[in-house]
Formats: structure tokens, C-alpha cells, sequence
């Protein structure tokens, strides 16, 4: 009995030096500018990881996570582009990729709850939650997954991709295979969603 | 810990491309809601499905297409096929648009039982061709790409041969898995051309041309008119030039 207490105090005691050997965590780069509500974000990305999220009040914030060591000279210079003229703010990122892709970053912007969304992104994951307004995303190759809080507020929603899975969950509606396309037209609403991917799944989800 | 951490979108891409074109009979089966919708099941298409109306001077052999029709290089045009070596061809002259099928496989049924969609007005155009995995399909197209058209050129698994020199308008080309070949005239078939390519490799040939491996998302600038967006899902792209 008491070699199995030892054991367990071992046990104990080597966890919680595992705990203290965990690596730090690569640090993020956070920016923060003002955006009015009704404003638009036109956004464009190479590769990784993006979401883009509901914020609070009248701010959109970047936050870049690199997924290895990078000094901040480097990371910054990932930016392309971050303005805000007036209600439009414009993002640029070149993230890192080629030779060294297992160092990459994931991406966060949020925003107020109602933006307009005008995004591209080349190859990766994008996922939109919480964000009322026109969105017209494009999605080169990945999983491109759209959030809409009221249905009725959309009098047009659209998804289509050229290989793979169109999904629109809020208007019940799925297609797969080549070409395929969902759409959703309504005399209600005043915003319109236009969702397509190349080559992977979009779908369109209740938030 | 960098690579664990960064690795598994690149893992996710590769598996959902794998799951996605290399199970191409089960994944790709199109619901039957959306008519325009191909189903890459390698079977022939019922007479029922088929949206082909035969013309005098259509050539139908058992594994031999000519299909000639009329079409002004403006409006839209939507190419989608399942399997095969898909050569595509600008002729800015051209008043038509050619398709010709050769198969070399005799175990295939004959050639025109794979075309699931060919409707082609002088401003729209739709080719859907779902040949089985296996088979050995060229198919050529020579068409005008003029400003003013939308185009898209979609293949399943295969080798694509696009030669976009000529060429203007909207194109996109998607190619799931296999080898792509992009000629281009220098800068000047495009005025913005974006690259991706899930997993695989981009070899630019061209003067200063950069070459990149494993996840590619490339922007370029040209001279000429209209965008070019190639999607690879996997497999590799070169850009060459004359």
C-alpha cells in the first residue's frame, strides 16, 4: 500500500513538472482600430486559417497567431494592408506557406456585429460567425463555413462550389458532387450572402 | 511542436482531397435535385438523364466524338469532366466551339453514352462528361475566349492542358487531382491570375518564375485582359510560356 501512495506521489510530482516544461506559446500579434457599424470589411488571404467573429462595439481587431517562433518585425511584415477609411476597412495578408508550411498562423478579426463582408482567400479554413450584412466570400480550396443569425434578414443566399459539398442548413437545401450549388431567394430580408469555393465544402450554418 | 501544431490543416486539405477525387464514385454521386449536377459514378448516362440533342454533322463513333456547334466566345460557359485529359484550346477567331472525344479503351461503352450535358447556345454553354475512372479519355475543346465570357473548366481526375493564350474573360479552372499544364503568353493572357493549389507542387517556367510545394496561394499582375484562377486540389501546375 504504501509503495502504490509513493508511486502515485511520483506520479503527481513528475506531472506537475511536465506542467512546468510546457513550452511557451508563440505570441500574438493584436491590432485594434475604430470601425462604425454598417461598415465593410474587404479582406484578402493567401493561406491558413481565418475567422472572422463578432467583436464588441465599434472595433475591428486583428490577431494574427503564428503557429511558430517568428520575431515581431516578421510577423508584421505579414500584413499587407490593415486601414480603415471611413465605414471600409481593408486587410492584406500574405501568411507564411511555402517551404516552411508546418509554421504558419491562424487568423482572427472581429468586428461589429453588423459589417458587410467582401473576402477572398486562396487555401485554407474560413469560417464567418455572428456578423450580420452582405457577404460575398470566395474560397480558392478548403472548408468555408458561413454563420447567419436570422434567416429572414437575407433575401438571397447562395453557396456553390465546383468540387465538393454545398450545404445551406438554414434553408434546408444540399447538393454534392460537380457543381454543385444551393440558393435561397426570399422578398423578406435586405442583406444578400454569396458563399463559393472551388474546390471543397461551403456551408451555411445557424449561428 | 510547431510542425504538430500547423500540421494538421495540411493534413486535413490532403484528407478531404483524398476522400473528396479519389473516391470519386461514392463522394461525387450528385443528388438528383439539381439536374445540372454530374455524377462521376463511372456509369454511362441513362437516355433519361442525357441533355443532348443530336445535330446533322455531329460525328458519334464508338470511340470517336466531333461535336461542332456555334458560339460567339461571350456570355458563359460551364466544362465539367469526370475522368480524363481535358485539352483545352483559345481560338480568338473561332465562330464555334469544337469538342472531340478519343477513347482508346474498347471495354468502355461507346462515347456519346458519357455525355451527360452538352448544350451549347451561341452565349451559354454547358459540357458535362462522365467517363469511368479507369478509361483512357482525351477530349479537346477549341473555342473563342473573348471578353465578356465567364468560363469554368472543371476536372475530376486527370491531366488538363489549357492554353490560354488568346484568351480573355473570367476563366476558372478547377482541377481536383492530377497534373495541370497552364500556357500562358508571358504576362499578357491575363490581367490577374491567382493560383492555389492544395497539396502538391507549382513549377513556373517562365523567366523568374517561382516554383513552391506543398500549400500554394499565389497572386500575380499581367498585361492582358480578364482573371485566370487555377485550383489544383492535389496534384501539380506548371506555367509555361511559348
Amino acid at each position: 500500500m504504501a509503495i502504490v501512495l509513493a508511486g502515485a506521489g511520483a506520479l503527481r510530482a513528475q506531472d506537475a513538472s511536465r506542467q512546468k516544461l510546457e513550452l511557451p506559446k508563440p505570441t500574438p500579434l493584436v491590432i485594434s482600430k475604430s470601425l462604425p457599424e454598417n461598415g465593410t470589411l474587404v479582406m484578402e488571404v493567401n493561406v491558413g486559417e481565418v475567422r472572422v467573429i463578432r467583436g464588441d462595439g465599434q472595433t475591428i481587431r486583428l490577431t494574427i497567431q503564428p503557429q511558430g517562433f517568428y520575431d515581431d518585425v516578421t510577423v508584421q511584415s505579414w500584413i499587407r494592408q490593415f486601414e480603415v477609411a471611413g465605414d471600409r476597412a481593408s486587410i492584406d495578408l500574405k501568411l507564411p506557406k511555402e517551404n516552411d508550411n508546418h509554421r504558419g498562423a491562424s487568423v482572427i478579426v472581429s468586428l461589429p456585429a453588423q459589417t458587410d463582408l467582401k473576402i477572398e482567400m486562396g487555401v485554407g479554413d474560413l469560417s464567418i460567425k455572428g456578423i450580420e450584412g452582405n457577404k460575398e466570400l470566395h474560397l480558392g480550396i478548403g472548408d468555408l463555413t458561413v454563420g447567419v443569425t436570422d434567416r429572414t434578414k437575407y433575401n438571397e443566399i447562395r453557396t456553390g462550389t465546383k468540387l465538393g459539398d454545398a450545404e445551406d442548413a438554414v434553408s434546408h437545401q444540399h447538393s454534392d458532387g460537380f457543381f454543385p450549388k444551393t440558393q435561397h431567394t426570399s422578398l423578406e430580408g435586405i442583406y444578400k450572402l454569396h458563399a463559393t469555393v472551388g474546390i471543397g465544402d461551403v456551408n451555411v450554418v445557424q449561428d | 511542436m510547431a510542425y504538430r501544431a500547423c500540421f494538421p490543416l495540411i493534413r486535413k486539405i490532403a484528407c478531404v482531397l483524398v476522400l473528396m477525387v479519389l473516391g470519386a464514385g461514392a463522394m461525387m454521386r450528385a443528388e438528383e435535385k439539381n439536374g445540372d449536377n454530374i455524377n462521376c459514378d463511372g456509369e454511362p448516362v441513362t437516355a433519361s438523364d442525357r441533355q443532348y440533342q443530336q445535330q446533322a454533322g455531329d460525328v458519334l463513333e464508338p470511340r470517336h466524338l466531333e461535336i461542332i456547334r456555334p458560339f460567339t466566345g461571350t456570355g458563359s460557359l460551364n466544362v465539367s469532366v469526370c475522368n480524363a485529359e481535358l485539352r483545352v484550346r483559345a481560338m480568338p477567331d473561332a465562330k464555334e466551339i469544337k469538342l472531340s472525344v478519343e477513347i482508346s479503351d474498347k471495354s468502355v461503352k461507346p462515347a456519346a453514352d458519357y455525355i451527360h450535358i452538352l448544350r451549347i447556345a451561341p452565349d451559354n454553354g454547358v459540357i458535362h462528361l462522365k467517363f469511368p475512372n479507369d478509361s483512357h479519355v482525351i477530349v479537346t475543346l477549341t473555342l473563342p475566349m473573348n471578353n465578356g465570357l465567364e468560363s469554368e473548366f472543371n476536372l475530376g481526375k486527370g491531366d488538363l492542358n489549357f492554353d490560354a493564350i488568346g484568351s480573355a474573360g473570367a476563366r476558372q479552372i478547377n482541377v481536383g487531382y492530377g497534373h495541370a499544364k497552364l500556357l500562358v503568353e508571358g504576362d499578357k493572357s491575363y490581367s490577374s491570375m491567382e493560383v492555389n493549389i492544395g497539396m502538391g507542387s507549382l513549377h513556373d517556367h517562365r523567366p523568374g518564375g517561382r516554383d513552391g510545394h506543398f500549400v500554394i496561394s499565389r497572386n500575380y499582375s499581367g498585361t492582358g485582359a480578364g482573371s485566370l484562377e487555377v485550383n489544383v486540389g492535389m496534384g501539380s501546375l506548371d506555367i509555361a510560356q511559348e
